[in-house]
C-alpha cells in the first residue's frame, strides 16, 4: 500500500479507538504506520533512514520482519518511555499505528509475514484477484474510505467523543441524564427539546436552559417562563438532547426562617449575588396566605402555590418570591439555588 | 521412504541420493514417462540386469519385472523422483520388492496416501532460508544478464515464497517485464477469521454497556456487531470462482 493510505488508515482507526484526534496522537499513529516500510529503501521512511533500510532489504524480503507482530512488540517495548514519562496515548498510538498498517497490508496481493519468523504470508482471502494492488484503483477506494473515516473521527472528537456523539444522536434518556450529571456542576447545560405541550399538544421545538431536576424530569426555562418535562409537567419531550454550554457554577444555600419577614434575607441574597439568577425551592408556613395572589397558567410550571397556610415553591425566581411574600411572616426552611451567570 | 517437498524443492535431490549411495549399494533411479517397458529397461540397465532373453530378443515388460525381482536384494536402492506417476502395476510390483528387503526412495509433493506409500517413512523437506532464495534469485538474474537492485530483489522475493523454482520463475518474469504481482507459492495463511474475530470483539461494548447500564454503549456495541456481520457477508462477494470463456 502507498504511504498515504497507510497514514490515513492508521490515523483514522487509532484516533477512533482512542477517542483522541489530537495532532500528537495522529502524528504517532502516522509515524507507526510508516515504520513497516523501513525494509525498503524506495519507501518514504526507507529513504529517510537509508542505512537501516539498506541493511534490512539486503537480508530480508519486503513485508517480512518489519511487517510482523514481532516488530510491533519491539516498537512497543522500545517506546515504553513514552508511556512512562510522556502520555500513554502516544505510546499506544505508535505501536497501534504499526499494527493497523501491517494488518492493512494483508489485503494486498502479496500479503505480509505477520508471524515472522514463521514463513507464512498472511492474506485476507485466498483469491489473489480479490486483493489489492499497491497503487491500483482498489487502493484509491480504500484511501477514500479511510479519509471519510478520519473525518468522522475528527467530527466525533471535536463533538466530545464517539460515545458522547452517539448519545447525542440517539437521544437516549439515561445518556442525557449522565451528560447532565457530568456537566451541571461546572457548566450550563441546555436541552434541545422536540415534543408537545401537555395542555394542548401544540408542538415544542427549541433550546432550553436546564435549571435542575425534579424527580426523573427536568425543570427548564426558555428565558421567559419555566417548564417541567414529562406527562406531569408542561412539555412532553419525544426527544431531549442534553448539551453542555459555557462554564458556570451553581451553589445551593439553605435559608431558615422563624416567624420572620423573609424579604430581609431575600434582599441580602440578591445584593450578595447581583445579576445572578436565584431560584427557590421548598415550603414555608405563612401567616396570611389569603393575601398571596397567584394566577395559575397551564402552559408553565407553577413555581409557587398556596395550600392552606403552606406556601410551596419549585424553582421560583427570587424576584417573584419577593413580590409574593411582601409583608408576610414565614416559618420553615427553603433552598436557594444560585447560578454564577444567566444561561438564557 | 517418501520424501515430500514443494515442486522445485526436491530438484536435484534424487541425483544427490544416487551419488551418495552408488558406491555402497546397487542404485537405480527412474521416472515413469508413459512407457512401462522403457521404465523397467532403465532400471534393469542401471542394475546390470539383462534386458534380453537367451535368444537375444528384448524381454517383455512382465519378463523384465520378473528378471529385476530375481536380481535385487537388501543392498538395492530404487529411487523414483516422481512418485505420483507410478502406476498401479508398478506399485504392486514394488510392494513385493519391498517385502523382500529392497530399499525404495520416492519423491513427491504430497504423499499419495495409498498401498506402498502408507508403509513408507515420510520425510518432509524444510523450506529453504530467505538467504538461499535470495541467492537463487541473484544467480538467475546473473544468468539472464539482468541487474536487480537489493530493493527490487526484496520486493520480488515475496512472490517466490521459499520455493527455489518460483524464485527463478519470478526473476524470469521480471526479465520479461511481466505481471510483478502474480503470486504462485502456497505458503499463505488466510487471516479472515482473525479479522472477523477482532471485529466481533467490538460486541464486548454491548455487554459492557449492559453491565454498566450505559445504554449508548449498549447501542453502539449492537451496531458494531451488526457492522461486523455485514462485513462478513460483504466479504463473500466474488467468492465464486471466475471461469474463462471457453474453459
Amino acid at each position: 500500500m502507498m504511504a498515504l493510505t497507510h497514514a490515513t488508515i492508521a490515523g483514522s482507526v487509532v484516533s477512533l479507538a482512542l477517542g483522541d484526534c489530537s495532532p500528537l496522537v495522529l502524528g504517532c499513529a502516522i509515524l507507526g504506520s510508516q515504520l513497516p516500510d523501513i525494509d525498503t529503501s524506495t519507501s518514504l521512511v526507507g529513504s529517510a533512514a537509508f542505512p537501516v533500510s539498506r541493511w534490512i532489504e539486503a537480508r530480508y524480503p519486503h513485508r517480512s520482519i518489519t511487517h510482523s507482530f514481532l516488530a510491533t512488540g519491539a516498537i512497543a517495548l522500545l517506546s515504553l518511555p513514552l508511556y512512562l514519562y510522556v502520555d500513554w496515548k502516544l505510546w499506544v498510538a505508535l505501536w497501534a499505528g504499526h499494527l493497523v498498517s501491517i494488518f492493512s497490508d494483508t489485503f494486498t496481493k502479496q500479503g505480509v509475514q505477520l508471524f515472522y519468523p514463521v514463513p507464512v504470508w498472511c492474506v485476507r482471502g485466498l483469491n489473489p484477484r480479490r486483493r489489492l494492488t499497491t497503487g491500483g484503483p482498489g487502493e484509491y477506494w480504500v484511501l477514500a474510505a479511510a479519509v471519510a473515516m478520519l473525518v468522522f473521527s475528527f467530527y466525533t472528537y471535536t463533538g466530545g467523543g464517539l460515545i458522547f456523539k452517539a448519545s447525542q444522536t440517539f437521544g437516549i434518556k439515561s445518556a442525557q441524564e449522565r451528560i447532565y450529571n457530568e456537566n451541571a456542576g461546572t457548566r450550563h447545560v441546555y436541552a434541545n427539546i422536540q415534543g408537545a405541550r401537555t395542555s394542548d399538544r401544540t408542538p415544542v421545538n427549541g433550546r432550553f436552559w436546564i435549571l435542575g431536576k425534579s424527580g426523573s424530569e427536568y425543570v427548564v426555562t426558555d428565558g421567559k417562563q419555566i417548564y417541567k418535562t414529562g406527562e406531569t409537567g408542561q412539555i412532553v419531550a419525544s426527544r431531549l438532547i442534553a448539551e453542555p454550554g459555557a462554564f458556570a457554577t451553581s451553589k445551593v444555600y439553605t435559608l431558615v426562617f422563624d416567624d420572620e419577614n423573609p424579604l430581609t434575607t431575600f434582599k441580602a441574597l440578591a445584593e450578595k449575588f447581583p445579576n445572578q439568577p436565584i431560584y427557590l425551592t421548598g415550603s414555608l408556613q405563612v401567616d396570611a396566605p389569603e393575601e398571596i395572589s397567584i394566577t395559575p397558567n397551564p402552559n408553565v410550571l407553577d413555581t409557587s402555590k398556596v395550600s392552606g397556610s403552606t406556601y410551596q415553591q419549585e424553582f421560583n425566581s427570587l424576584g417573584r418570591a419577593i413580590a409574593q411574600l411582601n409583608g408576610q411572616y414565614v416559618t420553615g426552611q427553603i433552598q436557594a439555588k444560585v447560578f454564577s451567570s444567566k444561561g438564557l | 521412504m517418501i520424501v515430500l517437498g514443494e515442486t522445485g524443492l526436491t530438484d536435484g535431490l534424487p541425483q544427490q541420493v544416487w551419488d551418495c549411495f552408488s558406491g555402497e549399494m546397487d542404485v537405480a533411479h527412474a521416472t515413469y514417462k508413459g512407457s512401462g517397458k522403457k521404465f523397467f529397461q532403465s532400471i534393469a540397465e542401471q542394475l546390470d540386469i539383462p534386458t534380453e532373453n537367451e535368444d537375444g530378443k528384448a524381454m517383455s515388460m512382465d519378463a523384465l519385472k520378473d528378471e529385476i525381482a530375481l536380481n535385487v536384494n537388501e543392498s538395492t536402492l530404487l529411487i523414483f523422483p516422481e512418485a505420483k506417476r507410478l502406476t498401479t502395476g508398478i506399485r504392486y510390483w514394488l510392494e513385493d520388492l519391498m517385502s523382500n528387503g529392497v530399499r525404495v526412495c520416492c519423491f513427491a509433493v504430497l504423499n499419495p496416501g495409498r498401498d506402498i506409500f502408507l508403509k513408507m517413512i515420510e520425510i518432509e523437506i524444510e523450506l529453504p532460508s530467505d538467504r538461499m532464495i535470495r541467492e537463487t534469485m541473484q544467480q538467475e538474474a546473473q544468468a539472464l544478464g539482468l541487474t536487480l537492485s537489493e530493493s527490487r530483489l526484496a520486493a520480488l522475493q515475496p512472490l517466490a515464497g521459499r520455493n527455489p523454482l518460483l524464485a527463478k520463475k519470478t526473476v524470469q518474469r521480471e526479465a520479461l517485464g511481466m505481471n510483478p504481482d502474480k503470486v504462485e507459492h502456497a505458503q499463505y495463511l488466510d487471516i479472515t477469521p482473525l479479522i472477523m474475530a477482532a471485529v466481533a470483539m467490538l460486541g464486548v461494548l454491548k455487554f459492557w454497556g449492559m453491565a454498566t447500564g450505559d445504554r449508548t454503549m449498549y447501542v453502539v456495541g449492537g451496531i458494531a456487531i451488526m457492522f461486523g456481520l455485514s462485513m462478513r457477508y460483504l466479504g463473500k462477494i466474488g467468492n465464486n470462482s471466475r471461469r474463462k470463456f471457453g474453459q
